[in-house]
């Protein structure tokens, strides 16, 4: 026994008793949000959701996989060897050989930390961030010389030496929690990963808005504390990578948008305090300091500025890169929420958008009897009640333009050709209201989902099928929790149905043009389906040249979110870097599956590859035809 | 600034959307509640009419109340808002209903009942003590500043630079009033007539072809201008003529 050990072991206790109580201080802050349903049993989910849901976002940089391996591995296992040999006070040599391994993985990591820091990405956090490879390796280092030297052998000022080192250590892992440092992302993340506020993603995509109770006291989030105490946790759990900032459409077009500075915001609202500490980019535009908040003051403008809020698209890419799981989408619409129910603060055409569809249940205020112009002369059905269909397209907001008619007109052709029992909606549709969703305008969103359930409940079919991913997740996905239950289908899965059992005959496309396809946001990301587009390109002959960012990791066309009708000014337009995107891969022709990314791509002004939508190019394609 | 010790009063009525005929706020009503909401903190919100649901719309552009004056269909709204409005120092509107008659001479008709000026086309409102100062809009882009003394009339401009918001939480705090029915006179005689629109024959013209300086030869020859005289043949014959010009220049599809 030497009293080098027993100051280890004063030291384990004091520092799981300074983790205890900053966790505890914490929690004060979580706790201060709104209710939200709480169980320990769901920290039994914890180590499945990290090694499957956590993993499989980190391993797309294997770099960082590897180290984060290394370094939190290496650490877990050494403190919790620690525990055991010191915290107990069993001293055994060999689990003081046990250290001396977790320690060696631990200091390879650190190393690995170092190296990533010298030349860091633009995208990751300085200041605290920074000298993390050095109280890291300090601790392991520590952990080395205390395990490995036998303490008798150590003179007076090397066992202090090793205790300062493994002090540091400490410090940096136990009080990161309590005073709001790096390591504090290690309690939040694993609280976080269990008492997660949309438990459901761990067992498949979800992406749908939670309904908001139009008759709740506060509509929305005015304060941090409108939050529910889940999502605040959430905001702790942030590690600051960046991975949001380098995948944020509005970032990078230079509007005032940051997703990391976003939730490093919130963090500072439930925390208190001002935004020029800040190690990390700013939201372009806006310079560090001049934003603060604090639990019971409203987040607008003092913390948040407006344009940042409605600079978003809404289109999760941030979700889909961040690793810590955090819902940065969920955010911006509770806030969205209370400044358009409470406030009527919307800019630019919002707020007249949600006046037509009010009055006129569409969008673009038009007259909804002419919402089936488009198929007058293609001889389709339009439904009645009593008369019963398989298959009924509804064409959303769409149909009023005249581009996206092009894309409905081959899509009739192409049904037509395939014998497909379908009618239409006809004069009967109303709009999904799902902009005004994302606008925060819920009382518009269920006013007019009301309506169209309504319709559709007197009506008899078998699925609906749509062109617009916007209509196919507000009905697949968030009419469910209204009382809209519908089996839903965009058109390319249909399609590819269709066309793999034959029923759809197609040749070859006399396309020469290279080809390339844009991921539509709320096709890939909000549903997961990236491959039926790709498959019927296949089948008519098409070898894709894909984009850089494709598939559930495709860049946003820059039209979702209602962020056309906010509009507010970057240095350079979403649609513009979309279109640089497809430039790059040498395609003559960019494919899409969306009205709204077919207006926002053909918008870019200049020589540009054209933009055909996949039913115009398989109605193109179809067999037997001159 | 504000004046609270000022009584104003906003009219409303319930207006169409010119698209689906859907009720709803009129926009220049609107702008009239928005511009008394800027004046006063407390305005009394008058309808005269039915309590229809979209009186609610008031609500969310900022009445804490609506205040509904009964009147029997087809009765003129001129006699209870008078009752109801006598002894109001400001009292603001649109200029024209957006739906019914539509005639735009309440604001007239109502200032003449109380004996009080009247000012259309307000684009702003000052008030300047019991003065009201008002820029007044003038077609081309002119403005006119002109001052009347309290109490008013005002009918606003359907362009005043006012920008309302619709705030549902204040949809869902507010509430339509009933006042008691009060006697009302009917509708004034229009002196206008109404008669079914009837669309008249369009001249089918070829469309011009020829350049600039064709044109203005053609325009001082006194020659021809093309075309044929068709003077033998069938009726059949004739006809097919007539067709194949329409169709030479692309007048008929088919």
């Amino acid at each position: 026994m030497h009293s080098l050990d027993h100051l280890v072991t004063l030291l384990f206790w004091l520092a799981v008793a300074a983790l205890a109580f900053g966790t505890m201080r914490r929690a004060r802050l979580w706790r201060a949000g709104a209710a939200a349903p709480f169980n320990w049993a769901q920290l039994l989910t914890v180590p499945r959701r990290y090694l499957v849901d956590v993993h499989h976002v980190v391993a797309r940089d294997p770099y960082i996989a590897r180290t984060h391996m290394l370094v939190a591995g290496g650490a877990v296992a050494a403190v919790a060897l620690v525990a055991l040999n010191y915290g107990l006070m069993l001293y055994w040599p060999l689990l003081n050989g046990a250290i001396v391994l977790a320690a060696a993985v631990m200091l390879g990591g650190s190393y690995l930390v170092w190296q990533r820091r010298r030349a860091p990405l633009p995208r990751l956090s300085a200041g605290p961030w920074n000298r993390l490879p050095y109280t890291l390796a300090a601790f392991a280092l520590g952990l080395l010389a205390l395990a490995l030297l036998p303490s008798a052998l150590l003179s007076g000022f090397f066992a202090a030496l090793i205790m300062l080192a493994l002090l540091a250590g400490t410090a940096e892992l136990v009080l990161g929690i309590g005073t709001g440092g790096p390591m504090k992302h290690a309690v939040a993340g694993v609280l976080h990963l269990a008492f997660h506020p949309r438990a459901e993603r761990f067992a498949m995509r979800s992406t749908a808005l939670r309904p908001l109770d139009l008759a709740a006291p506060v509509l929305g989030v005015e304060k941090p504390t409108d939050f529910r105490w889940n999502q605040l946790l959430g905001f702790d759990a942030c590690v600051q990578c960046g991975k949001c900032e380098a995948a944020c459409p509005a970032f990078a077009a230079g509007q005032p948008l940051n997703p990391k500075k976003f939730i490093q915001d919130m963090v500072l609202g439930f925390s208190g305090g001002s935004d020029a500490a800040f190690a990390g980019s700013s939201y372009p535009g806006i310079t560090l300091g001049g934003h603060s908040g604090a639990p019971e003051e409203p987040i607008l403008p003092a913390l948040l500025a407006p344009e940042t809020l409605w600079s978003c698209t809404t289109c999760r890419a941030c979700v889909e890169e961040c690793p810590m799981q955090i819902e940065h989408v969920d955010a911006i619409i509770d806030l969205r929420r209370f400044q358009t129910l409470a406030r009527g603060a919307l800019p630019g055409k919002g707020a007249e958008m949600l006046g037509n569809l009010r009055e006129t249940a569409t969008q673009g205020g038009y007259d909804n009897a002419a919402r089936y112009h488009w198929a007058v002369d293609l001889n389709v059905r339009q439904i009645r009640p009593g008369e019963s269909v398989d298959v009924l397209l509804v064409a959303g907001e769409g149909a009023f333009d005249m581009r996206y008619q092009r894309s409905l007109r081959a899509l009739v052709k192409l049904l037509q050709a395939a014998s497909v029992d379908f009618a239409i909606l006809g004069a009967l549709e109303v709009d999904t209201g799902d902009t005004a969703r994302r606008l925060g305008d819920e009382a518009t969103f269920q006013a007019q989902a009301a309506r169209l359930i309504a319709t559709l409940s007197t009506l008899t079919f078998g699925r609906i099928l749509t062109a617009d991913p916007h209509v196919f997740h507000s009905l697949k996905n968030e009419y469910p929790a209204l009382g809209g239950h519908f089996t839903v289908l965009h058109h390319t899965v249909f399609l590819a149905g269709l066309a793999s059992s034959g029923q759809l005959k197609l040749s070859a496309t006399s396309e020469t043009r290279a080809i390339t396809y844009h991921d539509p946001c709320y096709l890939g990301r909000y549903n997961g389906e990236t491959e039926a587009p790709r498959a019927l390109l296949r089948q008519i002959g098409v070898r894709l040249t894909e984009m850089e960012r494709s598939g559930l990791r495709g860049r946003c066309c820059g039209g979702g979110g209602g962020a056309p009708l906010t509009d507010i000014p970057g240095t350079q337009r979403i649609p513009d870097i979309r279109i640089a995107d497809a430039r790059a891969t040498g395609a003559g022709l960019v494919a899409v599956a969306c009205p709204g990314c077919t207006a926002m791509l053909e918008g870019v002004v200049g020589p540009r590859p054209e933009v055909i939508d996949v039913a115009e190019l398989l109605a193109a394609a179809l067999e037997g035809q001159a | 600034m504000m004046f609270p010790q000022l009584k104003i009063a906003a009219l409303v009525s319930v207006g169409r959307n010119p698209a689906s005929g859907a009720p709803r706020a009129a926009r220049n009503d609107v702008l009239a509640l928005d511009a008394a909401l800027a004046l006063a903190p407390e305005v009394s919100v008058l309808h005269a009419g039915d309590a229809a649901p979209a009186l609610h719309d008031y609500l969310a552009y900022g009445a804490a109340s609506v205040e509904v004056l009964p009147l029997p269909a087809g009765a003129d709204a001129l006699a209870p808002l008078a009752a109801r409005v006598a002894g109001y120092d400001l009292i603001l509107c649109g200029q024209r209903a957006e739906a019914g008659q539509g005639s735009g001479t309440l604001p007239y008709r109502l200032a003449k009942a109380l004996n009080m000026p009247v000012v259309s086309a307000a684009l702003e409102i000052t008030l300047l003590g019991d003065i009201v100062e008002i820029v007044q809009f003038l077609p081309k882009g002119q403005r006119r500043v002109v001052r009347v003394s309290l109490p008013a009339v005002i009918a606003l401009h359907p362009l005043a630079p006012r920008a309302p918001r619709y705030v549902y939480a204040r949809l869902r705090a507010g509430r339509l009033l009933s006042a008691p029915a009060l006697v009302a006179a009917p509708l004034p005689v229009s002196p206008w007539q109404s008669e079914p629109a009837v669309k008249k024959p369009q001249k089918l013209k070829p469309p011009e072809t020829r350049q600039g300086h064709a044109r203005l030869l053609g325009a001082i020859a006194t020659e021809s201008k093309g075309g044929a005289l068709v003077r033998e043949g069938s009726a059949a014959e004739k006809a097919r003529a007539i067709l194949d010009y329409l169709r030479t220049n692309r007048l008929i599809e088919f």
